[in-house]
């Protein structure tokens, strides 16, 4: 058998000095770093979702953290809280150089057809995420063209529309019979 | 209290890890038998899909690279099949610790390759995998145990389920600050009125959901119900405010889109993590004592 190593020498050394049993030590030692290790794991998650739920001075807090974030371990609750204040779809649409204006279609949804909502069961909150996020909005966009076979050289203008209907407050419903205003149709994007 | 504080991270662990991995597990498989079947794997992840390789080498965060790494289109396929094979591991219980490392690693991974793809289960399947890299091992309803004959452990320590109990309790105390803080308008509850008419809303024809009255306690009851759990659960309320939770998920899945259901199933998974291996007995005692009553 070999001497111990310095590490235990000091363990054994530390351990007498606390009047500790060695192993009473070793076991203090574990659940300590066990104990650090949870705290340091929560505190990014609690401190980016203080700083975004209490917003002002706090408001810093919600900065940093990304090799938890990229580990998808410093998550957002705050966003769980959100509604959509309105019923939307997104429509893109290309004017080719004929002249000749084409809405795209998502053939790979299509393609699903009455297994939709089953298949692409988080279309809905894929939409909403393309919703706030113009670049990815602009991507998706260039994939349409692609899988609707445009050849993007022939494409001059490129246009992404929101189809919306706001809810009517409950008075306002009354009022006009119905609970939603008329479809709108407003421009999100052009390009 | 150092006592106290020893048996709160060091106590006896009950936690039923069985449902929480096999749950986490099948809602993956699930997930990426969906997305393989439609084409929506291909279409989010593709070299050639919504974030096309060229884009994402200069976009994504370093677990999303794993997709990027060969220029062949085929090599997201790979991925796919090493995902599946890893989450059928964690389901059956097989290498269990390796199996939920590398489910979670993968599962980031594809998630990070393209964020379009981020919603809610997909951070509550992201700290829960991470858990199960930690929790005791071997379980008693695992390969790992019934086959491979590891010995279950001896005295399992608690403190991977607190780990797992303190990010729910995140999870439902900042939603409700935000809620506060956000829309949620306090003692009219017409938020649910709005609700009840958007496209996510399965039952928007039925006009009695919008009462005011039912608008009111809904709003207000489930603000409670989350709002309180982060605190009562560690009381002698746990077990039916984990029950009453448990419900109201169950009912978001029926009331609501398609989208929100894997969202809600991921959510009763982790609330599992509340639960204890002899809490079934005592609900069934409690229908007991209830049906004795009751003659």
């Amino acid at each position: 058998m070999g001497s111990p190593g310095p590490i235990a020498m000091s363990l054994h050394a530390t351990a007498r000095w606390l009047g500790m049993e060695e192993n009473a030590l070793r076991e203090t030692i574990r659940k300590t770093a066990i104990v650090s290790i949870l705290i340091g794991l929560l505190i990014p998650p609690f401190l980016l979702n203080l700083g975004v739920a209490i917003k002002g001075r706090l408001s810093y807090l919600s900065q940093g953290f990304s090799p938890f974030r990229e580990l998808l371990l410093c998550q957002q609750w705050t966003l769980f809280g959100y509604v959509v204040p309105f019923n939307f779809t997104i429509q893109f649409e290309v004017e080719l150089r004929d002249g000749r204006v084409v809405v795209l279609r998502d053939l790979v949804k299509e393609r699903a057809g009455k297994w939709q909502p089953v298949l692409f069961h988080n279309e809905r909150k894929t939409q909403l995420n393309l919703y706030a996020n113009r670049p990815a909005l602009r991507h998706y966009f260039e994939y349409l063209i692609w899988l609707n076979e445009i050849d993007p050289s022939q494409v001059v203008h490129r246009t992404i529309y929101l189809r919306y209907r706001d809810v009517l407050p409950r008075n306002k419903a009354t009022a006009a019979g119905t609970y939603f205003d008329p479809e709108s149709k407003y421009v999100l994007d052009q390009f | 209290m150092q006592t106290r504080l020893n048996e709160f991270f060091f106590g006896p662990d009950k936690t039923p890890w069985t449902v929480i991995r096999v749950g986490g597990a099948l809602l993956i498989l699930a997930t990426l038998l969906l997305m393989g079947i439609s084409g929506n794997y291909e279409r989010l992840y593709g070299h050639y899909g919504m974030l096309p390789r060229r884009v994402a080498v200069d976009t994504v965060y370093w677990p999303g690279f794993l997709f990027l790494i060969k220029t062949d289109p085929a090599w997201i396929w790979r991925i796919y099949w090493v995902t599946v094979a890893a989450a059928f591991c964690l389901a059956i219980g097989l290498w269990t610790r390796v199996a939920a490392a590398l489910t979670f690693f993968l599962y980031v991974a594809m998630v990070q390759r393209n964020l379009i793809s981020f919603n809610g289960e997909t951070g509550i399947l992201a700290f829960a995998l991470f858990t199960l890299i930690f929790a005791p091992w071997p379980q008693r309803f695992s390969v790992d145990h019934l086959l491979l004959k590891k010995p279950l452990p001896h005295r399992p320590e608690i403190w991977a389920a607190r780990f797992l109990q303190f990010n729910v309790c995140m999870m439902y105390l900042f939603t409700t600050l935000a809620k506060f803080a956000g829309q949620w308008d306090l003692g009219t509850g017409e938020i649910w009125y709005h609700i009840t008419l958007s496209d996510w809303f399965r039952f928007s024809s039925i006009e009695w959901l919008r009462n005011p009255w039912v608008c009111l306690i809904a709003v207000h009851g489930s603000l409670l119900v989350e709002g309180s759990f982060a605190f009562l659960v560690w009381t002698g309320l746990r077990l039916p405010l984990v029950l009453l939770l448990m419900v109201l998920h169950a009912s978001i899945i029926v009331l609501f889109d398609n989208a929100l259901t894997f969202f809600n199933i991921a959510a009763m998974i982790v609330l599992c993590g509340f639960l204890e291996t002899g809490d079934l007995d005592r609900i069934r005692r409690f229908f007991e004592r209830s049906r004795d009553k009751s003659r």
